[in-house]
This record gives C-alpha cells, sequence and structure tokens, in this order.
C-alpha cells in the first residue's frame, strides 16, 4: 500500500495574496509566512498608506498569548513594542444595575466541592442570608482590584495557577510590529489601492486584483482584509452578511486616546451608558477611550460629548467616528477568498473578542490549508468553526444587554425587553433554575465567564444543586472564608501591575508616539 | 428545596440500573429516598463486561476498593480494544495516543507528509499500551512526572454479576432500600411502579434501566445497525497469558467480542439466531414526564467501542450534574434530553462508521458498507478522508485518537495531508521515531507480564461465575 496524500505540484498553492492591512492583515501574514514557511509560497501583502485601518481591539483574550508563542515572538519584547499593559479581565460597571460594578475575570471561581462547582455553595451562602461578595473568591478578579500582577504559577496545586491573562496594546503598534516579523520572513508589501479585480469566468475564483499604478498581482488564494467593506468578499463575489443589530444594536463608537492619570490598572473597564458602553483601556503611554453606541439613541455630537465627559485625563488628539453593524459573513470563505477580520464578521467589542476571532480564522485556516481548488470539505469544515464561534460569542455578549434592570433610558427599556436567540433563552433559563451552565466544545467563553456575567449581572440561581447539601451549613462559611484568605494571602505578595511592568516590558521612553 | 421527602425508584434490568442506583444513593443527600430493585436474572450481561477507564472514577467516588473490584469481578487489566477484519490488519486502539507530535506537528500528519504508512497496525511499537497488549505485559501508570510511562490509562474486562451484587451493597450503605422483584410494570401517568408481587411503590422519579418496557418512541436502527440477536458463550477454562484488550473480530459471516477474564472467557457472537434478543435503536426522548430511561432501555447499540458501561456511567453521571430541583416540570430534563440525544447521536455515528469503512468480505458487509450515514457521519467522514481531520462535535466522548486509529486502522487513507506537516523533514521523523520505540521497547522490557501483575496483586478466587 502506498501513501502519496501529497497534493501535487500543479495543484499546489503557491501565490498568497492578502488584500488589506491592519491588524488582520498583518497577523494573517505573519502567521502563514512563518508556521507555513517551508511550503515556499510567495505571499504578498498590498495595502495602501491613503486608506485608514480601524485599529480597533487595544484589548485582547488569553488565546492571543499562543499565537505569539505559535509565531516565536518573545513576548517582554512585544509588550514593549505596543506599549502593552496585562490584563486580568474586564470590569463592567452600571451594567445590572447603575452602581454596582463585576470583574469578568480570566480565571476560576474556586474549585469543585464533592463534585458541585463551586458557586452552588456561593448561591447557598447568599440564600441563607450571608453577604457574599463574589470578587472576593476570584484571584485575578482580586488582584485586578488591587493593581497587581505577575504570571501565573505553573504548579497546578497552587492558587497561583487559577488565572490566565492577556494584553492591552496599541493594536496599530502591534500591526507594525508584525509587519516588520512578516517582512523579515519574506513576505512582499505592495504600497497601493486595489481597482480592479479579476475573475476565472468558469469557476469565478479571484485570479488577480489590478492596483491604481497598473500592477497586476495574480494569486492562487486571496484573503480579505479590507475591513467593512470587504472588496473581495462582498463587492466581488456577493457573499451575504447576517446581520445581528436587533440583537446588539449599538452600531457606532467615537474614540479618543487621553494621558495616564495614576498606575495602569491590569484590567480593562466597561461602564454602561444611556445608549451604550464606554471603554477605558490602559496602555502604558496612553488611555484609550471609546463610547459604543446605538446610533437610534443618540447622536454622533451628543455621544461625542458624552465621551469626552467621561475621560478622566488631558486628550491626546481629536475624537475619531466610527460605523459598524455587527454580524457576521454567511460563509467567510467562497471561492478561493477567504475573509478575515471586519469583512469576515463583527461582534462590538464589548468582550474584547476582535482579534480573538481573527486569530481563530487565521489558526483554521492554516490547518485547513487547501490545494489551489480549494475542496469543499476544507472549506465547508472551516465556515462551520467560524459561524459557531461567531454565533457563540454574539450569544455570550447578548447577555450582558438583557440581564440589566436598567430602565432609565430608551435604549435600556429596549435591551431588557428585546427578543432574544433561543439558544441564549435556554442558557439562561438553566442557569436561574439550579446554576448549571450550559457546555459546549467550540467557543470562547466557557463556565467562569458565564459565571462572571450571571452574578455581576443579578441572576442568581433560584435553587441550588441538592448535590451541596452534603456539605452541613455550619460547614460552609469556613469552606468559604479558607478560599478568600488564600486569595488574599496570594494577592499580597504579588508585585504591583505598573512595577512588573518596568522590569521586564517597559516600552522605550523614546519611542511614546 | 421542598422539605418533602422525594423518592427514587430504579428499576434495574441491567447493570446501569446497579450503577445508578448505588451513584444516586451516593451523591444525593438526605432529602431524596433511593429504592433500588434488581430485576430477576441480570440482563445483557455480558454486553457489559469491558469497562472504559472511567470506571476507576465511578468506583472511587462509591468508596470501592480496587483490589477488592477486581478480586470480586474475576476482572482483567484492561488497555483497550484490538480490532481484527475490519481493515487488512489487526489493529489496537488504546486509552492513548499513537506516537508524539513532531515540532508542534500531529503524529498522523507528519507521517503521512513523509510518505508513511499511518496504519495503526504498524504502529504499536510508537504506542505504549499497544505495545503492552501485542506482548501481554502490564504495569500501571507512572506518576504524572513521566511523559508517556503516565501517559495511558487502564479500564478492566470484569464480570458484571459481581459488580452487579457489590454494588448493591454499596447502595444498601449510602441508603438506599435494596429490594428483589422478578419483573415491575411501570405505570408512568401515575408515578407508579407494582413489583411481580403486586406491591405497589409511588416514585417522584423512576428510572427504567433495562425494565423491558415498551416504549412508544423508539426509534429504530435495525436498518442500518442490522443486528438482531446474539449469543454467548463462556468457556470455563483457566486462562493464562490474559488478553489486555478484547478483541472485536468481523468476519464474513459475523460480528463478534470477546474477552478474558482471571478464570474463564467471554464471547458474544451478534447472530440472527443467538438466543439474545437484540434491537438497536434509541429512545428519541430518553427522559419523559417522570420516568428516565438509561441503558438497554435508552439505547441498544453495538458494542464496537465496548463501552456500554461508560455510556451508562455518562448518563447517570450527568443526570446527578443536571438534578432539578423539582421534579416536576424541570428544565433541567430539557437540558438531559439534549445533551444525551446528542451523545447517543455521535456514538450511533462511530458505530455506523465502522459498518461503512469496514473491508471486510461477505454478503453482509455489502450491506453494510451501502447504507446511508446520517449527516454528521457522512460529514465527519469526507473530511476526514479530504484532511485526515477529525470534525469536533458537542457531546463526543470518543477520544479523537480512537477515532483517527479506526478510520486509519479500516484503510481510509486522507487525500492530503496538513500544509503544516510538510515542515517535517524525514530525518526529523526517522529520528523521533527511532527515540520513541527505543524508550517504548525498553519500558515494556521492564514490565512484569499480565498474569504475573495479576498473580502478585489481585488474584481472584477460582469460584463460579456463572
Amino acid at each position: 500500500m502506498t501513501y502519496s496524500p501529497q497534493i501535487g505540484a500543479e495543484n499546489a498553492v503557491r501565490r498568497v495574496v492578502i488584500v488589506g492591512g491592519g491588524t488582520a492583515g498583518w497577523m494573517c501574514a505573519a502567521a502563514i509566512g512563518s508556521v507555513l514557511s517551508k511550503l515556499g509560497l510567495s505571499i504578498t501583502l498590498v495595502e495602501s498608506d491613503a486608506i485608514g485601518t480601524v485599529g480597533v481591539g487595544e484589548a485582547t483574550l488569553p488565546h492571543i498569548r499562543f499565537f505569539n508563542q505559535k509565531l516565536g515572538i518573545d513576548e517582554n519584547a512585544l509588550m514593549a513594542a505596543t506599549q502593552a499593559t496585562y490584563k486580568l479581565g474586564i470590569e463592567f460597571k452600571n451594567w445590572g444595575n447603575i452602581d454596582e460594578s463585576y470583574i469578568h475575570p480570566f480565571g476560576d471561581f474556586g474549585v469543585p466541592i464533592n463534585r458541585v462547582p463551586f458557586h452552588h455553595y456561593i448561591t447557598r451562602a447568599i440564600q441563607s442570608g450571608q453577604n457574599i461578595d463574589l470578587d472576593e473568591y476570584s484571584l485575578p478578579v482580586m488582584a485586578a482590584r488591587r493593581g497587581k500582577f505577575t504570571l501565573p504559577s505553573m504548579d497546578m496545586s497552587s492558587v497561583m495557577s487559577t488565572y490566565g491573562y492577556a494584553y492591552q496594546f496599541d493594536a496599530t503598534l502591534y500591526a507594525r510590529f508584525l509587519r516588520k516579523f512578516s517582512e523579515d520572513k519574506g513576505v512582499i508589501r505592495q504600497e497601493g489601492k486595489v481597482t480592479s479585480v479579476a475573475q476565472d469566468p468558469e469557476s469565478g475564483f479571484i485570479t488577480s486584483v489590478t492596483l491604481e499604478s497598473g500592477t497586476q498581482i495574480d494569486g492562487d488564494i486571496f484573503v480579505d482584509c479590507t475591513g467593512f467593506r470587504g472588496l473581495l468578499i462582498e463587492q466581488t463575489l456577493n457573499v451575504d452578511f447576517d446581520d445581528w443589530s436587533e440583537y446588539l444594536p449599538c452600531n457606532r463608537a467615537v474614540t479618543v486616546g487621553s494621558e495616564p492619570i495614576g498606575p495602569a490598572g491590569p484590567y480593562t473597564r466597561a461602564t454602561a451608558k444611556s445608549a451604550g458602553w464606554q471603554w477605558r483601556i490602559p496602555l502604558q503611554h496612553r488611555i484609550g477611550n471609546g463610547y459604543v453606541y446605538a446610533s437610534d439613541y443618540i447622536s454622533d455630537d451628543e455621544a461625542a460629548a458624552s465621551l469626552l465627559e467621561d475621560v478622566d485625563g488631558p486628550l491626546r488628539g481629536e475624537p475619531r467616528h466610527l460605523r459598524f453593524k455587527s454580524g457576521a459573513r454567511k460563509a467567510s470563505w467562497n471561492k478561493n477568498c477567504v475573509a478575515i477580520g471586519l469583512s469576515g464578521g463583527f461582534l462590538e467589542p464589548l468582550e474584547s473578542t476582535g482579534i480573538y476571532l481573527i486569530q481563530e480564522a487565521i489558526t483554521n485556516f492554516i490547518e485547513l490549508f487547501p490545494s489551489r481548488d480549494c475542496p469543499d470539505p476544507e472549506r465547508d469544515e472551516y465556515n462551520r468553526i467560524m459561524d459557531l464561534s461567531f454565533e457563540r460569542v454574539r450569544d455570550f455578549l447578548i447577555l450582558h444587554y438583557v440581564a440589566t434592570q436598567r430602565t432609565d433610558s430608551a435604549f435600556w427599556r429596549y435591551c431588557k425587553d428585546m427578543s432574544i436567540p433561543d439558544s441564549l433563552q435556554h442558557k439562561m433559563d438553566l442557569f436561574k433554575s439550579s446554576g448549571r451552565v450550559v457546555s459546549y466544545e467550540l467557543g470562547a467563553f466557557k463556565f467562569p465567564s458565564w459565571l462572571a456575567v450571571y452574578y455581576g449581572q443579578g441572576i442568581v440561581p433560584r435553587n441550588i444543586d441538592p448535590v451541596s447539601a452534603h456539605m452541613p451549613e455550619t460547614a460552609l462559611p469556613g469552606e468559604l472564608s479558607r478560599l478568600k484568605n488564600m486569595i488574599s494571602g496570594a494577592v499580597n505578595k504579588m508585585p504591583n501591575h505598573t512595577d512588573y511592568i518596568a522590569e521586564n516590558c517597559a516600552a522605550d521612553p523614546s519611542e511614546v508616539m | 428545596m421542598s422539605a418533602a421527602q422525594q423518592h427514587i425508584i430504579v428499576a434495574a434490568g441491567d447493570l446501569s440500573g446497579y450503577m445508578a442506583g448505588a451513584y444516586l444513593a451516593r451523591m444525593l443527600p438526605a432529602g431524596f429516598k433511593i429504592t433500588l430493585i434488581r430485576l430477576g436474572k441480570l440482563q445483557a450481561a455480558e454486553l457489559y463486561g469491558t469497562a472504559h477507564p472511567d470506571i476507576r472514577r465511578f468506583n472511587k467516588i462509591l468508596q470501592i476498593n480496587e483490589v477488592d473490584f477486581i478480586t470480586s469481578c474475576n476482572a482483567v487489566f484492561r488497555l483497550g480494544l484490538t480490532v481484527c477484519g475490519f481493515g487488512h490488519a489487526p489493529y489496537a486502539r488504546t486509552f492513548s495516543q499513537y506516537g508524539l507530535p513532531i515540532d508542534g506537528n500531529g503524529f498522523y500528519e507528519s507521517l503521512l507528509a513523509n510518505g508513511r504508512s499511518p496504519h495503526p497496525a504498524d504502529l504499536a511499537a510508537y504506542n505504549l499500551p499497544a505495545a503492552m497488549i501485542a506482548q501481554g505485559k502490564f504495569a500501571p501508570p507512572a506518576d504524572s512526572s513521566k511523559p508517556i510511562l503516565s501517559d495511558f490509562d487502564y479500564g478492566y474486562c470484569f464480570d458484571p454479576a459481581g459488580y452487579a451484587d457489590m454494588l448493591c451493597k454499596r447502595a444498601a450503605k449510602f441508603g438506599a432500600n435494596v429490594i428483589t422483584s422478578e419483573d415491575v410494570d411501570i405505570d408512568a401517568m401515575a408515578g407508579r411502579v407494582t413489583l411481580s408481587k403486586g406491591q405497589t411503590l409511588k416514585a417522584d422519579l423512576i428510572v427504567d434501566a433495562g425494565a423491558r418496557q415498551i416504549h412508544p418512541d423508539w426509534q429504530s436502527w435495525t436498518e442500518t445497525m442490522p443486528h438482531t440477536a446474539y449469543a454467548v458463550h463462556r468457556p470455563q477454562t483457566d486462562i493464562h497469558a490474559k488478553r489486555l484488550a478484547p478483541t472485536l473480530k468481523a468476519s464474513a459471516s459475523a460480528l463478534s467480542l470477546s474477552y478474558d477474564l482471571q478464570h474463564s472467557s467471554v464471547e458474544i457472537k451478534f447472530d440472527p439466531s443467538g438466543d439474545n434478543e437484540f434491537q438497536t435503536g434509541r429512545c428519541r426522548v430518553p427522559w419523559t414526564g417522570n420516568v428516565l430511561r438509561l441503558g438497554q432501555s435508552a439505547m441498544t447499540i453495538l458494542p464496537l467501542e465496548a463501552n456500554l458501561t461508560q455510556i451508562a456511567q455518562i448518563d447517570i453521571e450527568r443526570l446527578i450534574e443536571l438534578f432539578p430541583p423539582d421534579l416536576g416540570a424541570p428544565i433541567e430534563r430539557e437540558e438531559y434530553n439534549r445533551r444525551t440525544s446528542d451523545f447517543y447521536d455521535r456514538m450511533r455515528d462511530f458505530v455506523l462508521l465502522h459498518l461503512k469503512t469496514a473491508k471486510t468480505g461477505g454478503a453482509m458487509w455489502d450491506k453494510a458498507r451501502n447504507l446511508k450515514l446520517p449527516k454528521e457521519a457522512g460529514y465527519k467522514l469526507s473530511l476526514f478522508s479530504a484532511r485526515g481531520r477529525i470534525a469536533v462535535l458537542d457531546e463526543e466522548t470518543t477520544l479523537k485518537d480512537s477515532w483517527h486509529a479506526m478510520l486509519l486502522g479500516h484503510n481510509i487513507v486522507p487525500e492530503r495531508a496538513g500544509a503544516m506537516a510538510m515542515n517535517v523533514t524525514p530525518a526529523q521523523l526517522e529520528s523521533n521515531l527511532t527515540r520513541l520505540s527505543k524508550f517504548i521497547s525498553r519500558a515494556v522490557d521492564a514490565m512484569p507480564s499480565h498474569d504475573d501483575f495479576i498473580a502478585r496483586h489481585c488474584p481472584a478466587s477460582k469460584r463460579t461465575h456463572e
């Protein structure tokens, strides 16, 4: 028996053309250029200095660390080059109700006792009238609140191993960092605007793009990183976009940088406002601010004014306005074109999923990297995974809006009563009944994330897990305070976040822009 | 929780009921009354005689000591499954992976990219438990600081009747009422169980575990899994060189599963002339009203992964994980049904793909190969055939490595290897393979034989097991 599953030379992809720079474009170029370096591909990235990039996604999820590791990027060097700080989670202010705050951390709430997840014991304590602050049972939440950071321990028995972390960085600097990295790996950057796209008359496959200068770039695979306009996936291949605005009505943002005031915290803040919410992302050299809002409920000028009111330091530059629509491409890989980044789908940045979804797309595309004819099985599997990834993030985001008691504005009254997907309704009903979290294989947000938002926004289960009743009522306070003390003791020993950065990954002050 | 005591009756026809009775009694707190009804002779006993490693966790929770279990159940250690007659050569599926990733690339992809055979029959030297099975050697996994030596797991082949007796004792110890009845009549509407002597018990939840009630919502699989009966042979001889894995064997005329115990061996032959009825299929809705179906009442499936005990365990653990605070109209029941249905369908896919991909000669197999696959199974096969990749679906419990071994073992060779594995050079592959096989062969050489290990640590007294 012979095994020759190699793709024959005549059918192998030789030329990959990435249209559009920005975070998505350069992440693709860097990943394909390094992970598939032995394939001898020619990789061209076309971008135009005349077209601005959105540069959203200043805050990230822990997954990005694996992406960078796979590429062999040194973490400290990357952080220094992108003015990065560490991120332990997101603080949500005024979501469930005004004057409430919780942190959705990258980490666990306690460990199961007698095979019952820890949060059931928390619910029991709440039901028995104890005054419980869920924050105190999560190490990353306490560390974030106290401005502390150190790397997690590899010793799985230590409470210091119960969290992960991500970065808060300047996405434009990240793209620049990856551009240099990619060009070192042989990726060719081609300056210019695409003016026309040629397709094979029979298959409809894209064969080349032509620039303003007249230069024609031929390719076997085209990656559409052109942002919302979807130059290839939409304007050329006419692939539809699933609009999810009815569930996620925010469709604009106004952003501005500001001078840092006080030490940078190891977490992002998302404050709910009358027609949306405002982010605050502390980097080493500046704070990123942005008001994400629904244009049906507030005008652009009012939103800009409201943004500035809530910025706590001197401004850096002028506010910038962005427009978007939450939703996903129906099949983001069509023919020989795969749409990655905003062209493939967009979910508002509430849970910092922008870069995560780009990374998911790239990782899956590389794992399923096709032959020139882009066979169905590879494309179907890619689209199946990306559809699930988008849908599951979508449900998690909707939860933040629908799980509210706020009725102080038309926007919140809409959100509170809007109809939601059945998949989410079922998840919420199950949790409300007895604190069970629906599990799934693929998807960014797992068990602890759902817990954080449920409890943080006032959804406390009506009933506890009956098995938790094995623990006698009298043992409960002791068990809870044991964990609480372990966490606060560990946090006491952690260095300050800013000291940790200064020691490990401080940006060169001369490069501050 | 309401103060009134809730009553759960488990009607145990097959082993799943005994497992449920003991586990529910252990996990549910005071406030729940458990009645375990032993229904005459244990049903489908031999089908349950092969356990996945998960059973060790189950026994630990039930405070069943391992040596007690082995000696009471005439058990031997199990490292996987030997599969014969499906592909061009016999191969092993173990509770461990074949090979190691090479420079971050998958093992099979690296083999394929270098034009090497990915057939598991050619790879036993690169899978520690497969090598142990081949040489009849056994030692338990090392502590987790030792890679490879710690990276496998074991279950058992055992006598379900002995286990059922143990489980009854555990159930009683955890407060269950254990009674015997030749038969039961379940009145779902009234929430009532009538015993053969006429006594009637009322319950808030009735677990029908192989109680042989007729279910109106039974979805038959006999069209695609056409095995209607089986026969069991149990030679009562002393077995030397006891196998470390059951044998699944396909031949032109039959399909059989056989395994060794300490003092006997068991052969189950799926054959229309067998005296045990076997109608494959599943309940569309496993938990309806106050009756939850378990074991053979919930799903009857060819035990091609030899994991019926594991299926029962997963269902029972899921029931506890989702146990409703109110048995009246629970959303937890909906979630149980949603997950269990998906889980059963994934098990069905795994079995159907055995039949679909078998290379066995004979009219029976020609017919099986022509079966029309359900959507998900077809998807899985086409993705694997194209790329050697296993689609990850929710509620999947079959290890990725079992899928790989199964499809490659049945000579499904992916048309295209992963592009990343092109990075692995022949020299890199060669040195990786040599190092691994040397390490494994040294490790196996140092192990005692399976027979010696048992004789030394856990010999069962030689008595007759039914």
